[in-house]
């Protein structure tokens, strides 16, 4: 009975399964202190989840933000969270739902990884290792 | 009953030939001579004031945006780069990147950022008077959207297209820039070859 209980415990307080695919971050222009992260979270369990937040040591500020078009006017804005729904996945790419980095302290090397740690809904913090891409190169596909 | 059928025959074909006729696409559906878009200006560069009339003679390409533009101005900008490579004589193309962005990019930082993509790019921009002059004249929307609960102050929402200019200063066509890449090309190349 005891440990029926302590499993049913471990249930209630299971946290989402989510794997992380082609985690990357765009070249930073020289000049520029900004640039965007993408990537697609897949979510293997029965709850829905939200990313909440994102750090870094490699920059001051990070947000979530997304891009819509509409009659060819683009429009830039904030969010507070994104969904990654029960069985399902989001997608973080160009001209959608992305991660903003602003203040970038120091340089992001082509080619090499960044960790950023990505905060969710259910108080699971995970840290993902970003490769930084030439995203304005030819093939660059985004996720 | 024979006669009936017939006549349905000749209503469904008649209603397929006039919707042919509305909806199918035209190639000039990214023309925009007849709009009465464009028109000469004159901006700031890294190198001093420039004209379009200064590059009569050549076909431009200009592209509005900021220079602060994390996503679409850097994929637009990427996409002209890589489409004026598979396009022949566009060595003779100039394309101006037009920051609407006046109170945070300088002549010199939006020169940086359109050569960032191709050497070959100008940056410009302007006073709020010169901006909101040639944005009317080409009907660019742009609009400051305060952010003050972000890092970036402020974005800047605004036209994402491309204007083909022909050589004698003409606006001609005007296609978003997410289109096709291919029709790009090839409106491109209509206007390199045909003016």
């Amino acid at each position: 009975m005891k440990t029926l209980l302590l499993l049913s415990i471990f249930s209630l307080c299971s946290f989402a399964k989510l794997s992380f695919i082609n985690p990357h971050i765009a070249h930073v222009i020289p000049g520029s202190k900004i640039s965007a992260a993408f990537l697609i979270i897949k979510n293997d369990s029965d709850k829905a989840v939200d990313l909440v937040g994102v750090k870094s040591d490699f920059a001051k500020v990070i947000e979530l933000h997304t891009h819509e078009m509409e009659e060819g006017v683009m429009a830039m804005r904030k969010v507070e969270k994104m969904t990654i729904p029960a069985h399902g996945e989001l997608v973080l790419k160009s001209k959608s739902l992305h991660i903003m980095i602003f203040k970038i302290q120091e340089e992001l090397k082509l080619d090499s990884k960044r960790k950023m740690e990505l905060s969710f809904s259910d108080g699971t913090k995970e840290n993902v290792d970003f490769k930084i891409i030439d995203v304005y190169a030819k093939g660059y596909k985004h996720p | 009953m024979k006669i009936f059928f017939i006549l349905l025959t000749f209503i469904i074909l008649g209603f397929g030939i006039v919707y042919k006729m509305n909806y199918a696409p035209t190639e000039n559906n990214y023309d925009i001579l007849q709009a009465n878009y464009g028109g000469d200006f004159t901006l700031d560069s890294k190198a001093g004031k420039i004209s379009l009339s200064d590059f009569k003679g050549k076909v431009t390409i200009l592209y509005f945006g900021f220079a602060t533009c994390p996503d679409v101005c850097p994929m637009s900008l990427s996409y002209l780069s890589k489409a004026l490579k598979k396009v022949e004589g566009s060595e003779d193309v100039q394309v101006i990147f037009i920051s609407v962005d006046y109170k945070r990019d300088t002549p010199s930082k939006a020169d940086n950022y359109a050569k960032f993509f191709n050497k070959q790019f100008i940056g410009a921009t302007g006073t709020k008077e010169e901006i909101d002059q040639v944005v009317s004249q080409y009907n660019v929307y742009y609009k400051f959207i305060e952010m003050p609960d972000s890092a970036i102050e402020y974005t800047v929402d605004h036209t994402s297209r491309f204007f083909i200019i022909n050589r004698d200063g003409k606006a001609r066509k005007m296609i978003r820039s997410d289109e096709d890449q291919e029709i790009f090309i090839k409106e491109l190349t209509a206007v390199i070859k045909n003016n």
